[in-house]
């Protein structure tokens, strides 16, 4: 144990003394430093700081930088908050005084409120409503008894009522409206919801309404495409043989189709196409059972019947969705097809399009004795019909206007009006909403000058909109959906600006990678330069 | 018209002109009938030389104006007319070739050349806008279209891709707008053609592959052709008293070697010949039973459809005419000498004399339908009726070294009194800058000793760097039985680190030259389009390192760091001497733990002497 004491002992004494065997030294006190050295040292160190902050600096953040506008995120995130709806009518009458007729508008429109003022019905009284074509006319006349019916071809109103019960009126005219339009307002209720404005007004809304109504609006927002600017119709023929091979189609479109396109030809734009494709059959996995009067589809066939891989369906060039209409020919050996439990033998594919099997009449070849018969070479309007008949259907569903026979054509497409205009504002602004959330969180992506402008223009436009409908009796709805349908495009482009994308993570070892060789040797001496220089003048404080 | 002509016909005494009338009555006619179908398609198979079988698809369909800008499409295919009606294109040519016609054993290319482009993907349309800069927009949506639909990297023909040719192409179709309408063109050199560009053209056709001679295509054998090429051509058609029609024509060329093409789909690897199966040449001097100089296929083997395509045809495509010339779509050009056994499902029609001797076949549809071909004896092209091609063209580059280079094409005109007009026309990529002072042509080799003037008209439009490729069009006549050079310099642009593709090493392809023969007419007098194309050529650029930049980084890191740190430091630091260090923690810690060091050191060197 001796050895290790001695050890001990002598480690300690070399605290002090600094003795090493064969060499020793005593330390001599360091020379004070002349001022001169010292204000010179101190003015290399802040000079070269003062050109790193001064000069370094700025030049890296610009070299660095990259170019993002300043977004108005505030009302982009804003812009879906603010929404109201209301609902245009037009009171008028040849025999009550106009004032009369005005203070009966008002109360009907008090008491036609719905929750929290979600929806409204916005009542005017004209002497003359054909001014305002987007309203709701009203005619107003004194008769036995109260009535509230549209007439089918003006889509207007004829209300009557009995002079006795004058003060009931308002109350009844309002509660007739909103039994009338109760399916728009349960479709917009669902649209609100289904765009995050779950708000308890309209929970409670709903829960107001019948259920089987809202599974109805539910299954019809589901079936219909998303409200768009711009559609496109695709009209195929396709036959699993060689024939037919022509079609009377441009008879049946105008017959059946343009009389669609030309009422909506002011909500929205729809272009038409067709097409015939031959020996295309359906899918291979699909298998016809033979029955006693042909063949049958099963129900869980049609799931698989569009043939992807062989069928040219690829959609049309422009914005917008394409709608496809299919009529098919099956084989001649497989004619008739039946669809299980179908009366018009065709089916709709939500958010994509309509199929019709068609089972054309054969026609018995001229020089056969056996009886052979082949399919016609061309399909006249007459055998088209069905198919179009369930085309139309279709069409009106997959855009989603309203299959209630309460209200008349006319009004439904004013409604469908409504509320694709709502829809798209909806869709606007939640694209606005998350490309100001996606440039608030990405804080490394360059937001090009372009982009702001679609922004700002988007927004102007949605501003225009919200006018329109602040005025909807007086405001015309064709400019109105214009000016939301730029609103979405604008918005749309803002969105899926290329630029935005292009650098978006740009790692941040690669970073470190690039800098560390230069920031490591420099870096130190210039950090450890500063704090001697910080301790020297605390040193020379607490001296003074 | 053609009841008009029959009386006239009739009227005529003589007989000659009787014949003549008949003719034209007949060439009319088949006038008429092209147009009076929509649909239209031929398969036409002609032995050559070597063992090798040219098989000529064509597949032509029509839709009238007002139903094709309705957009409803019956024949035309809706996706390709969408795409031409966004981009507002006129007329369309589009070309994916892959392989080298072999000029010498095959003779003249088929279509006259009209119908192939240059290897890779060559696309040319005529536009209608109001100036270049829409035209422009709109060529590239029109390229980024076709690109979606054929599976082709067509969106890549940028602007420095596409030229405006002014002397080489014509438009085939009648055009009203003749003002507005603009011609651009864009090349795709190394474009690989595979079975991804097959599939989407047969679903252009009507009948797809389902029915008719197009039932025949398979991509693994057309792919596996020696020479390949598709096409797809749109043009409007108006004829006076009738509506005017799109007319959409297809055709896929390819040249099959037969033995090759014979090898069964579940073993296609090559089998050395057994050594009692090898042709040699006997004439040869040392030719023994053990030596054997071995000659290329001598006989052509026994072949059917079956054989070749991998499959028969499948029955008509019933949309074609049922009757007349237009309805045989499949014809053999052999002679009417030689045997042919055809099985059930095809009526067969010889030609008439005066015509290349052919057979052709009027298919029934929904059956199947083949022949068998039989073992024949080798010929020449000249014993097979080939034409020759007017003239060959050969390009190749000169020069050596990263920085320049020569541009060398060599043209022969084999007749001995003609002498040919041909427009040449080059698209260089923008990073080859030819020296127009240097371009010259030079009479290499004649039989036609005089004066020539060979370069008679040259259109150049310069490129600008990025922005857009040069374009040479040269008008030249080539004097008979000669063969003439045309030479040019050129350098090579340094690209920027970004501008390199992938496999920079490789090098960058540039275009075929287009050859178009001037001055020719076909056998009824009117004038004709003949085309020839050159090769693809491969340009060899300075390929930078590509690890430079973050060398360099590195690099000037480090140095900047020394300098800087031993400035630095002696401009801070004080200096004294060694002695005089003012103490602090860390020198302490220091020297006690060397001081340790030591002492354990002195221990261990101590006990080993004491064992010792």
């Amino acid at each position: 144990m001796v050895p290790d004491d001695h050890l001990q002992a002598q480690s300690r004494d070399l605290a002090s003394n600094c003795t090493y065997p064969g060499h020793t030294f005593t330390p001599m006190a360091t020379p004070p430093e002349s001022p001169r050295e010292a204000s010179m040292k101190s003015r290399v160190i802040w000079s070269f700081w003062i050109v790193l902050i001064l000069l370094g600096l700025p030049t890296w953040w610009t070299t660095t930088s990259i170019y993002r506008a300043s977004l108005p995120t505030d009302s982009m995130l804003k812009s879906h908050k603010e929404l109201w709806y209301s609902i245009p009518v037009c009171l008028f009458s040849p025999s009550v005084p106009l004032s009369e007729l005005a203070r009966l508008g008002n109360l009907v429109q008090m008491y036609g409120k719905g929750p929290q003022d979600l929806f409204k019905f916005d009542v005017h009284a004209e002497k003359d409503c054909t001014k305002f074509p987007s309203a709701l006319a009203v005619s107003m006349e004194a008769g036995d008894g109260y009535s509230f019916a549209f007439s089918p071809e003006s889509g207007s109103v004829k209300a009557r009522y009995s002079s006795s019960d004058l003060e009931g009126l308002p109350s009844r005219i309002a509660e007739s409206l909103q039994s009338a339009y109760l399916e728009e307002h349960a479709s917009i209720a669902y649209l609100m919801a289904m765009n995050g404005r779950n708000s308890d007004a309209i929970q409670d809304f709903v829960k107001t309404l019948p259920g089987d109504l809202m599974m109805e609006v539910q299954k019809s927002a589901n079936r219909a495409f998303k409200s768009s600017s711009e559609y496109h119709l695709t009209f195929s023929l396709f036959t699993a043989g060689p024939a037919p091979s022509s079609w009377d189609i441009q008879a049946a479109l105008n017959k059946h189709i343009q009389p669609i396109l030309h009422a909506l030809s002011s909500t929205t734009n729809i272009s038409v196409a067709s097409q015939i494709q031959l020996y295309s059959s359906f899918s291979p996995s699909v298998q016809p059972q033979q029955t006693e009067n042909g063949w049958q589809l099963r129900k869980e066939d049609l799931t698989s019947f569009v043939n992807t891989a062989e069928w040219p369906l690829s959609p049309s060039i422009g914005t917008g969705p394409t709608i496809n209409f299919i009529a098919y020919i099956p084989a001649q050996n497989y004619i008739p097809i039946i669809l299980e439990d179908s009366q018009s033998n065709s089916w709709l594919v939500p958010q994509w399009g309509g199929i019709t099997i068609l089972n054309p009449r054969l026609i018995e070849r001229e020089e056969s004795e056996l009886g052979l018969s082949d399919l016609p070479s061309y399909l006249d309007l007459e055998q088209l019909q069905p198919a179009f008949e369930n085309f139309q259907t279709q069409l009106l569903q997959l855009l989603g206007i309203s299959q209630s026979s309460k209200l008349p054509l006319h009004e439904r497409l004013k409604s469908f009006q409504r509320l694709s205009g709502l829809s798209l504002y909806i869709r606007t602004s939640s694209n606005l909403g998350s490309l100001a959330r996606l440039a608030q969180h990405l804080s490394s992506i360059p937001i090009p000058r372009h982009v702001l402008h679609s922004v700002e223009h988007a927004l102007d436009r949605l501003e225009d909109f919200k006018l329109c409908l602040g005025k909807t009796t007086v405001s015309s709805w064709p400019t109105c959906l214009g000016s939301v349908r730029e609103a979405f495009v604008d918005s749309e482009k803002a969105f899926f600006d290329k630029s935005m994308v292009g650098q978006v993570y740009f790692p941040d070892e690669h970073k470190v990678a690039v800098y560390l060789p230069l920031l490591g040797p420099i870096g130190v001496p210039l950090l450890v330069g500063l704090i001697r220089e910080l301790k020297t003048i605390t040193t020379r404080k607490k001296g003074a | 018209m053609c009841s008009l002509l029959q009386q006239v016909a009739q009227g005529a005494s003589k007989h000659n002109a009787m014949m003549f009338l008949t003719f034209l009555y007949l060439a009319a006619c088949l006038v008429l009938t092209t147009l009076a179908t929509d649909y239209f398609e031929r398969l036409d198979l002609t032995p050559l030389p070597l063992g090798s079988l040219l098989a000529s698809f064509e597949f032509r369909s029509n839709e009238t104006l007002s139903a094709y800008n309705s957009q409803n499409f019956r024949y035309f295919p809706r996706s390709l007319g969408q795409v031409l009606q966004h981009a507002d294109t006129k007329e369309l040519h589009l070309r994916f070739s892959t392989g080298r016609w072999d000029t010498e054993t095959w003779g003249a290319r088929p279509w006259d050349g009209t119908k192939e482009g240059g290897t890779g993907v060559e696309l040319w349309a005529w536009i209608n806008a109001e100036n270049e800069k829409e035209a422009m927009r709109k060529w590239i949506t029109l390229n980024q279209g076709l690109s979606g639909l054929f599976c082709a990297s067509l969106n890549f023909i940028d602007e420095t891709r596409t030229t405006k040719p002014v002397l080489s192409f014509q438009p085939a179709g009648t055009h009203t707008q003749n003002g507005s309408l603009h011609l651009l063109h864009g090349v795709l050199p190394g474009e690989v053609v595979c079975t991804e560009n097959l599939t989407p053209f047969l679903k252009l056709l009507p009948c797809k592959g389902k029915a008719g001679v197009a039932s025949l295509l398979d991509g693994h054998k057309i792919f596996d052709a020696s020479w390949q090429s598709m096409s797809v051509d749109v043009r409007p058609r108006c004829l006076t008293g009738q509506e005017c029609l799109v007319e959409i024509a297809q055709t896929i060329d390819m040249v099959l070697n037969i033995a090759r093409a014979k090898r069964p789909r579940g073993d296609p690897i090559p089998r050395p010949v057994q050594p009692h199966e090898l042709i040699c040449d006997e004439t040869k001097s040392y030719h023994n039973h053990e030596t054997c100089y071995p000659v290329d296929a001598l006989e052509t083997p026994e072949w059917s459809l079956n054989d070749v395509f991998g499959r028969p045809v499948a029955g008509a495509c019933p949309l074609c005419d049922e009757e007349g010339p237009e309805a045989k779509s499949l014809c053999l050009h052999v002679p009417h000498s030689q045997g042919v056994w055809i099985g059930a499902g095809g009526f067969e029609v010889r030609s008439g004399p005066g015509e290349r001797e052919k057979r052709c076949w009027q298919l029934v549809p929904g059956e199947r339908f083949d022949f068998d071909m039989p073992k024949t004896s080798v010929r020449t092209h000249a014993q097979l009726d080939l034409t020759d091609e007017l003239i060959t063209a050969e390009r190749t580059m000169t020069g050596h070294g990263a920085a320049k280079g020569g541009m060398r094409t060599v043209f022969t005109n084999p007749s001995s009194k003609d002498p040919v007009d041909i427009v040449v026309f080059e698209s260089l990529p923008w990073f080859l800058r030819p020296f127009m002072h240097t371009l010259k042509a030079q009479i290499t080799d004649t039989g036609f000793p005089s004066e020539w003037e060979v370069i008679k008209d040259v259109y150049y439009r310069p490129a600008v760097d990025r922005k857009r490729g040069t374009q040479i069009e040269m008008v030249l006549s080539i004097p008979p039985s000669s063969t003439v050079m045309v030479t040019y310099d050129f350098e090579k642009a340094i690209l920027r680190y970004t501008e390199y593709p992938p496999d920079a090493n490789r090098g960058f392809i540039v275009a075929p030259a287009v050859v178009r023969i001037l001055n020719q007419v076909d056998a009824t007098g009117n004038a004709k389009a003949i085309y020839i194309r050159t090769t693809s050529l491969l340009l060899s650029l300075p390929t930078p390192d590509f690890s430079m930049p973050y060398n360099v980084i590195i690099l000037t890191s480090t140095v900047m760091a020394l300098a800087f740190g031993s400035i630095f430091n002696i401009l801070i630091r004080r200096f004294v001497a060694f002695d005089e260090v003012p103490e602090n923690k860390l020198s302490k810690i220091v020297k006690t733990s060397r001081f340790r060091i030591a002492l354990l050191k002195e221990r261990i060197m101590g006990k080993a002497g004491k064992k010792e």
